[in-house]
């Protein structure tokens, strides 16, 4: 077994090693830490604790690249296996279901946790600068270490059963979700409950929220950046998280017989999508239409307009359970409405995050660019006829981000001009449709993972193109009441967005190009 | 419109690749290619693994663009005039190409939508060809769900939707059993008659030996040879050869090596046979006849010595890798 084991690690660590793109994304990594570190030496003697600083800002970079590589990384291990229709060959070799998960799931843990160890040395430095101490940094990585194992077999096990690394790395994320919003309902509840005029909870349930509460390595990583930390390094974050891990590990092994066996290709099927042939017709795709693009991606990657139905039932009985709620608890009209539309501004964002990371997926995934690219139609109808596709799939929820809207008391005319005005609102925007382009393009590049990367990745962008500032300095003028200088910083963010969007399309289409030629 | 409409009646080339150069990465794929193909022909493009094929393919369908020289596509340059050549040509890659979670009919009417069909000529242009294809008891099907010979056949069909005049398939037959074969050399061979011109690659000459008018052979981004098969058969070295068949097991090596203007004569192993190979400018084949009748050879059959395909492309290829 362990010859086995090995022969797969030696395999992971070789392509490792030779992809140039890991090279580029450690060292981007280190540059990342040189310019925190740089940026708190410059504010030496401006800040109260430079090294707290550093350090706050170099955790928060583990905790969203672990986060990116639960999701993009750890999730593909066996179902990349899957895909390439590869399970049943391992298994002749003479590896046993724990070799094939230890020798695929363990070398990208031993690469990931490399990368988090080699930093520990150099955060030390952050003592140096002040406002943290050893244990601090000491009980930091701990966390994040017991994060990762964790989150890499949830992984691991979302991709021992799911059929795709798609599917897989959906799971890990509703997971992830789950995760960091558990302690955070665990905490309102217990607020809540302990509230005048309430219940109080028994001690049982009060102990496993608070546990709930304090086995999230978000919670802790905020703990552990207070001053006076005192608290052990191996905390019940730790423990609990390295817990997890190893059930999930447990659970992988035992499924996995269950799960891999069968040896038809993980593409089969076709997900929500009706068949003509089926009971209910009206849902079917039918026949084309006479813009066949948008058909196509309206149908096969929005999910059609079965899936569309099911996401406006269910946006509407959540909204029907939002007013249920508000006038249970007698809860303002105005903030059952505000509260249903934030959430539905996080429906479209996440929604149309998706839909940009998967919008070339397929047709890289099954070689059909060239039959694509020898339509008589030019690269950029391609382009938008599918972007329009998906446009379609969001309507849904924006049909109810716009009802809902209307819904809200004390909307008039004026109101909703001084939004349509507002730098902030465009500003804000145009920055999700520069990422959205991101994100496409990065799907062109990585097999998975596009949407945590193009999140890392705005940042700097964000940075590099002086976006931001501007929308805070032409908003401000606004509450002068200048028409002009709103609408002259609107005219700007937009030219400044329209000009990196362009970029990013032109990139789009080199890329797309050079698919199509392969 | 329906199938085999559009076919031109010229007799201009279809495809002409002049002195075309492509390199990637500093290793050239194609060095100074130059091919035609005549209207209504089935062209086989045949090469090694790595000779050039699919590039060669992809310039002439305008996925690539030539690093040197001129490839025209019924007279339209495959660069300038990438639209026309893309409404005329239909391009079968090596690979399916399929989307694999739609119905064999969603996937025509997509693909025939694309090409500006209307709704009503889509309807009778699938029915086609899904019927020359033979493919319509499985319309319904997902392309996931059909074996590896019936996704090729709706990739084939797919081709065909545009009614286009020349159709380029790259290795069509690779991984298909030997009844799928037959079954697709046969479409291809009503297409040509439908007036179709086809320009099929493979890697195995003698596949396209019955069913090609004309080949090109491809080594090593070079093109070793581009003509008629017949001529193909007909090229050996630089002396014409007969082939004796005699009764008995006596050796005539040595008497028939005596005749005049007789280069050499090699027995066939095995067999009693000889191949005799002679000097044009010495003697006629009916001299030679006449010499071996001379010899009192007891003759079986004496016939043109025709080379066969596998040990012509192996001449004209190279051994090895590059």
């Amino acid at each position: 077994m362990f010859h086995g084991v090995l022969a797969l690690l030696t395999r992971s660590l070789r392509q490792d090693a030779r992809q140039l793109k890991n090279h580029v994304f450690r060292l981007t990594f280190v540059v990342f830490i040189y310019l925190s570190l740089m940026q708190s030496m410059l504010f030496f003697n401006f800040v109260g604790a430079p090294g707290l600083q550093f350090f706050i800002s170099i955790a928060t970079l583990n905790a969203v690249f672990i986060t990116c590589a639960g999701i993009g990384f750890f999730a593909t291990a066996i179902s990349e296996e899957k895909e390439e229709e590869v399970i049943g060959l391992l298994l002749m070799a003479g590896l046993n279901p724990v070799g094939i998960l230890l020798g695929k799931s363990t070398s990208r843990l031993i690469q990931a946790a490399f990368l988090l160890l080699v930093q520990f040395p150099f955060m030390l430095l952050a003592v140096t600068l002040g406002g943290i101490t050893p244990h601090q940094i000491l009980a930091a990585y701990a966390s994040l270490l017991a994060f990762m194992v964790m989150l890499a077999n949830i992984a691991l096990f979302w991709s021992t059963v799911c059929r795709r690394g798609g599917t897989a790395a959906g799971m890990t994320t509703i997971c992830l979700v789950v995760y960091a919003a558990v302690p955070r309902i665990a905490t309102q509840t217990l607020g809540y409950l302990n509230s005048a005029g309430r219940s109080r909870p028994s001690a049982t349930v009060t102990q496993y929220l608070q546990w709930c509460e304090k086995s999230c390595s978000y919670w802790q990583l905020g703990q552990i950046m207070t001053t006076g930390f005192a608290d052990p390094v191996m905390s019940v974050q730790v423990i609990s998280n390295l817990l997890i891990g190893v059930g999930c590990f447990l659970l992988s092994w035992l499924l996995f017989s269950r799960f891999n066996s069968q040896t038809t290709g993980a593409n089969d099927g076709r997900g929500m999508v009706a068949k003509s042939t089926g009971r209910v017709r009206f849902f079917a795709p039918g026949r084309a239409w006479s813009l066949p693009l948008v058909w196509k991606d309206f149908q096969f990657v929005a999910g059609g307009l079965r899936f569309a139905t099911v996401k406006f039932t269910g946006y509407v009985l959540v909204f029907a359970a939002f007013v249920y709620y508000g006038v249970r608890s007698n809860i303002a009209w105005t903030e059952t409405c505000s509260n249903y539309i934030s959430l539905m501004v996080w429906a479209v964002v996440i929604e149309a995050s998706i839909l940009s990371s998967r919008i070339f997926h397929d047709e890289i995934r099954l070689q059909t660019m060239s039959s694509l690219m020898m339509l008589p139609r030019s690269l950029s109808w391609i382009g938008h006829s599918k972007a329009l596709g998906c446009l379609i799939g969001l309507l849904p929820s924006i049909i109810c981000l716009c009802s809902s809207t209307l819904l809200l008391p004390g909307l008039d005319l004026k109101l909703a001009f001084q939004v349509a005005i507002s730098p902030i609102v465009w500003g804000a925007i145009l920055c999700f449709v520069v990422f959205l382009h991101l994100v496409a393009l990065l799907s062109l590049f990585v097999k998975w993972g596009a949407l945590p990367l193009g999140f890392v990745m705005m940042a700097p962008i964000m940075t590099c193109c002086p976006i931001v500032p501007l929308i805070f300095a032409t908003s401000s003028r606004r509450e002068t009441q200048d028409l002009f200088n709103s609408l002259a910083g609107i005219g700007v963010i937009l030219v400044l967005m329209g000009l990196v969007c362009f970029v990013f399309q032109m990139m789009i289409a080199a890329r797309l190009d050079e698919i199509g030629s392969q | 419109m329906s199938i085999g409409a559009n076919s031109s009646g010229t007799s201009q080339p279809v495809i002409e690749v002049n002195d075309v150069v492509h390199s990637f990465k500093g290793r050239r794929a194609l060095d100074h290619v130059s091919f035609q193909v005549m209207p209504r022909s089935l062209h086989g493009f045949v090469g090694p693994n790595g000779a050039g094929k699919t590039t060669s393919l992809k310039i002439i369908c305008t996925l690539l663009r030539p690093q040197f020289g001129t490839v025209k596509v019924f007279g339209h340059d495959v660069v300038e005039d990438q639209k026309m050549v893309r409404r005329k040509i239909g391009f079968m890659p090596d690979h399916f190409s399929t989307y694999r979670q739609m119905t064999v009919y969603e996937y025509l009417d997509f693909f025939a939508a694309a090409y500006g069909l209307s709704f009503d000529q889509r309807t009778r242009v699938i029915d086609e060809v899904l019927a020359l294809t033979d493919m319509d008891g499985r319309k319904n099907d997902l392309i996931s769900g059909l074996s590896r010979g019936m996704q090729q056949r709706t990739s084939l069909a797919r081709v065909l939707v545009n009614d286009p005049d020349l159709l380029l398939l790259d290795e069509p037959a690779s991984g298909l059993d030997p009844r799928a074969r037959i079954e697709l050399m046969e479409i291809l061979k009503a297409l040509r008659s439908m007036g179709k011109t086809i320009f099929i690659s493979s890697h195995i000459l003698s596949e396209l030996a019955e069913l090609c008018d004309s080949v090109t052979i491809i080594d090593r981004g070079k093109v070793k040879y581009s003509g008629s098969m017949h001529g193909l058969l007909l090229t050996s070295g630089e002396h014409p050869a007969y082939r004796l068949t005699v009764a008995g097991e006596s050796d005539w090596t040595e008497p028939l090596s005596q005749l005049t203007g007789v280069l050499k004569v090699e027995p066939i192993e095995g067999r009693p046979e000889y191949r005799i190979e002679f000097d044009e400018a010495q003697l006629n084949t009916n001299q030679l006849l006449q010499g071996i009748i001379g010899l009192n050879i007891p003759i079986m059959a004496f016939a043109e010595d025709k080379r066969h395909l596998n040990e012509a492309f192996m001449d004209l290829t190279e051994r090895g890798v590059k």
